[in-house]
């Protein structure tokens, strides 16, 4: 049976993992020709595996989102392997700096905050979403129904203490996005950002280390669970970049069981 | 092939036409059973038809939501006739007043505001919507995967002059439907907002009656189009009322082609 992005050619970046697994999964499932694009040759070997298991078509590619060169090769890769570039999902982020990567935000204040991570937590984050939504822009205008989903977080909407580059950058993806969203939508792309809520590496660590914290934090769920990196987060994003979605832009999607509401 | 609502049952309110129109036809090609509620015994044949020429299955029932009555009996109708609800849509609203209905908000400042209106406006809006939700509610929480999804507007998030009822009753509906969403997610209830910027007769009456304004207002649509009642309207809400969507609760969907972005 055809899936719903059959003839889509889609990039996740971070996908060797957590909700970029998911996503590319899904999309993968439906039908979706992906590019799986990760630091780690690793990871994105994992990921063939699963999309290869489920009957999908996908290519790897190394992909550190912070050289604007691996960028513009990530973009290639899809053109040539696949010959289009329909659906762009920019959820690679790091944490830390490039010596020192962590997996999440180690909560540092503002005064102590290192200039170095402020600098690599927005390159990886907003900078690089913006150099690959300007790389793929002229093949998601050709496409005719282009779908960007950026990667935000509730972290910027509620401002957590300790985490002033992630949050700052992540707010700055909603703006990025809203631009993209009015700019493009004459030329069929919708740009949306997607806030997760999702169990993954970084958030498993993060439970870890603030236990108690997280704890709370799951009792303020109203559906009283993380969401599912494929059922949830992936089934989503199939959703958002296929045919009937094509009127939402500019929304942020709160993938995450009701946990933040506001506005 | 099934559908993916197969065996669940809606009811949808304002169903004779429009937006609710859209959803109900949307629902039952899908496989839902669907009870399509409106004021008018010939608008509810004509949805009815639709459906019966898509191969659904529906029936239909009088509702004026204004009456309390009228609310308790097409819940009545939904258990006796299908055997329970799952999917709870409150999209009916009316303008004007009970004698002197109108076919959309008549711009009146505040201080010149017809204090009947305002009683009529929040009476059929948020206050049936209240109604409507309390009156489902074990037959959403028995379900296991209940839906609610009511009917706000960016009216109400931009404050347009000249609709004060509407406005603070559409806002009203955000805050009613988060309330839902936190108290009811614990039920596996989602409950969502969607504020639609669909063609709908309400809208071609307010075009009508603003051709300048609306032309003006289209062109701060990104995608340049207002919605379709079925492709997008329907559509988007065969998706919140779905599986897929259990992880969604007390978000706002904008169905407005990027309309409006805020915040």
């Amino acid at each position: 049976m055809a899936g719903t992005l059959d003839g889509r050619v889609a990039i996740v970046t971070g996908s060797g993992r957590g909700i970029g697994r998911g996503i590319a999964v899904e999309l993968a499932k439906e039908g979706a020709k992906v590019v799986v694009a990760s630091r780690s040759q690793g990871s994105i070997d994992e990921t063939l595996k699963l999309i290869a298991e489920a009957g999908g078509t996908a290519v790897g590619q190394p992909c550190d989102v912070g050289e604007n060169g691996d960028i513009r090769a990530t973009v290639a890769k899809a053109v040539d392997a696949f010959g289009r570039l329909d659906i762009l999902v920019n959820n690679a982020q790091a944490f830390g700096t490039k010596e020192k990567p962590d997996p999440s935000p180690v909560l540092t204040p503002i005064e102590d905050f290192r200039d170095e991570e402020w600098d690599r937590t927005l390159l990886t984050g907003v900078t690089a979403s913006y150099r690959f939504m300007k790389a793929a822009f002229p093949h998601l205008k050709a496409s005719g129904q282009g779908r960007i989903i950026n990667l935000g977080s509730q972290w910027g909407q509620v401002g957590n203490a300790g985490s002033v580059a992630y949050n700052a950058g992540k707010e700055a993806i909603r703006g990025l996005t809203r631009t993209g969203a009015r700019e493009w939508g004459q030329h069929g792309i919708t740009c949306n950002v997607i806030n997760p809520t999702v169990e993954t590496d970084a958030l498993r660590n993060h439970a870890r280390v603030n236990p108690e914290l997280s704890r709370q934090s799951m009792m303020q769920i109203p559906m009283r669970r993380y969401g599912d990196i494929f059922k949830d987060a992936g089934r989503i994003a199939v959703f958002i970049a296929g045919p009937d979605a094509a009127f939402l832009t500019g929304m942020t999607f709160m993938v995450d069981g009701g946990h933040f509401m506001s506005p | 092939m099934a559908g993916i609502l197969e065996g669940r049952v809606a009811i949808v309110t304002g169903a004779g036409r429009g937006i609710g129109r859209g959803m109900a036809v949307e629902l039952a090609k899908e496989g839902a059973k669907v009870v399509v509620a409106s004021r008018s015994q010939g608008s509810i044949d004509e949805t009815l038809g639709e459906i019966e020429a898509a191969g659904g299955t529906a029936t239909g029932t009088v509702c004026d939501v204004g009456n309390h009555d009228h609310i308790k009996a097409t819940v009545a109708k939904a258990v006796e006739t299908y055997g329970g609800l799952d999917i709870m849509i409150n999209n009916a609203q009316a303008f004007g007043t009970l004698e002197k209905p109108d076919p959309s908000p008549v711009l009146t400042g505040i201080e010149d505001f017809r204090d009947e209106e305002w009683d009529r406006t929040l009476l059929t809006g948020v206050t049936a919507s209240y109604r409507f939700m309390k009156a489902a509610f074990p037959c959403l929480k028995a379900s296991g995967r209940g839906r609610v999804i009511n009917l706000g507007s960016n009216w109400g998030q931009f404050g347009n002059a000249g609709s004060v009822a509407y406005n603070a009753g559409k806002e009203a509906i955000r805050g009613l439907t988060r309330t839902a969403a936190r108290e009811w997610g614990q039920y596996g209830i989602t409950c969502n907002v969607y504020n639609p910027a669909i063609e709908t007769d309400a809208m071609r009456n307010h075009i009508k009656e603003h051709p300048e304004e609306s032309k003006a207002a289209l062109l701060t649509v990104p995608v340049r189009r207002w919605g379709d009642i079925y492709k997008d309207g329907g559509r988007i809400a065969v998706f919140i009322a779905s599986d897929d969507a259990a992880f969604l609760t007390g978000m706002t969907f904008m169905v407005d082609g990027g309309m409006f972005m805020y915040p």
